[in-house]
């Protein structure tokens, strides 16, 4: 799953409102942390960020841009990080991604969002196919 | 809301990569990747096409709650809007339907190879496969979410 979260293609990330209103963008990067936590790149967000104040629970779809499989990524939130090594990490790879898409002068990394994984289920096995 | 016109050449064309968002009674978000979206009969309706094997969640969840929101962004300019509002049916994609998804998903992927070069059968057979679901969304909210300063902001009532 790690060339996934090269944010070669954008992932897709999803949260919903107390009320059950769904709200979904595209993000520059779901960053691996571990076996069992990732970090979402916090660039624009508002409504994602009033999400999460009011429901940790959120999914990610995630794409490999070498053989297209895909994952959805069922996670919980726990904090947003503006500073530490994770952070810097992740700014640090937001700037390339930003440089191979045009948007170095848009994309600034404002927190690093770290989430546990909940539940990972494969939606397109493209080695197979 | 009526959606404006050029909002609507946006969303069905061909250079946009599209996904829809569902909640259930859990408030557990669910995404997934639609093959292409049309004009519905009425100015405020939209139809997603999505395959059949990725909306078991999706149609779960529409029926226990039938708020719905799509994003649609143009994959090489980043342009992004987001549309929400509520399901108001869905029902298995007929032949005429397949088809053109079929047609829109081939041409998206021959604008994928020129953008990015990726191989073209890749993504179509990543996006596309039969039997496909129609959901229907009725629009109530639109809003801008091209990445910058700005985005979330609603797009104010055609």
């Amino acid at each position: 799953m790690l060339p996934a979260m090269q944010g070669v293609i954008p992932p897709a990330l999803t949260t919903s409102s107390a009320d059950g209103t769904p709200n979904v963008t595209a993000i520059s990067q779901v960053f691996y942390i571990d076996d069992s936590h990732i970090a979402i790149s916090r660039q624009f967000f508002n409504k994602t960020v009033r999400n999460l104040s009011e429901n940790p629970k959120l999914a990610a779809v995630i794409t490999c841009p070498e053989t297209f499989s895909m994952w959805k990524i069922g996670l919980r939130f726990i904090e947003s990080q503006s500073e530490g090594p994770v952070y810097e990490r992740m700014a640090m790879q937001l700037e390339a991604i930003a440089t191979m898409s045009g948007m170095t002068d848009v994309f600034s990394l404002k927190s690093a969002d770290i989430c546990s994984v909940e539940s990972i289920e494969m939606l397109y096995d493209g080695r197979v196919d | 809301m009526n959606i404006p016109e050029k909002l609507v050449t946006f969303v069905t064309g061909t250079e946009v990569a599209v996904w829809t968002a569902t909640s259930d009674t859990q408030r557990m978000p669910d995404v997934a990747r639609p093959t292409g979206i049309v004009k519905g009969d009425s100015d405020d309706e939209l139809i997603i096409y999505l395959p059949r094997k990725n909306a078991d969640k999706m149609l779960v969840n529409l029926e226990q709650n039938d708020q719905l929101a799509l994003m649609c962004a143009h994959i090489a300019t980043l342009e992004s809007y987001q549309f929400k509002g509520c399901c108001t049916a869905h029902w298995p994609a007929n032949d005429e339907e397949v088809e053109s998804q079929k047609r829109l998903m081939g041409a998206f992927s021959e604008f994928l190879v020129q953008i990015y070069g990726f191989p073209a059968d890749m993504a179509y057979k990543a996006y596309f496969s039969v039997p496909i679901v129609a959901l229907g969304l009725r629009v109530e909210q639109i809003f801008e979410q091209t990445p910058k300063r700005g985005a979330g902001t609603p797009i104010q009532k055609g």
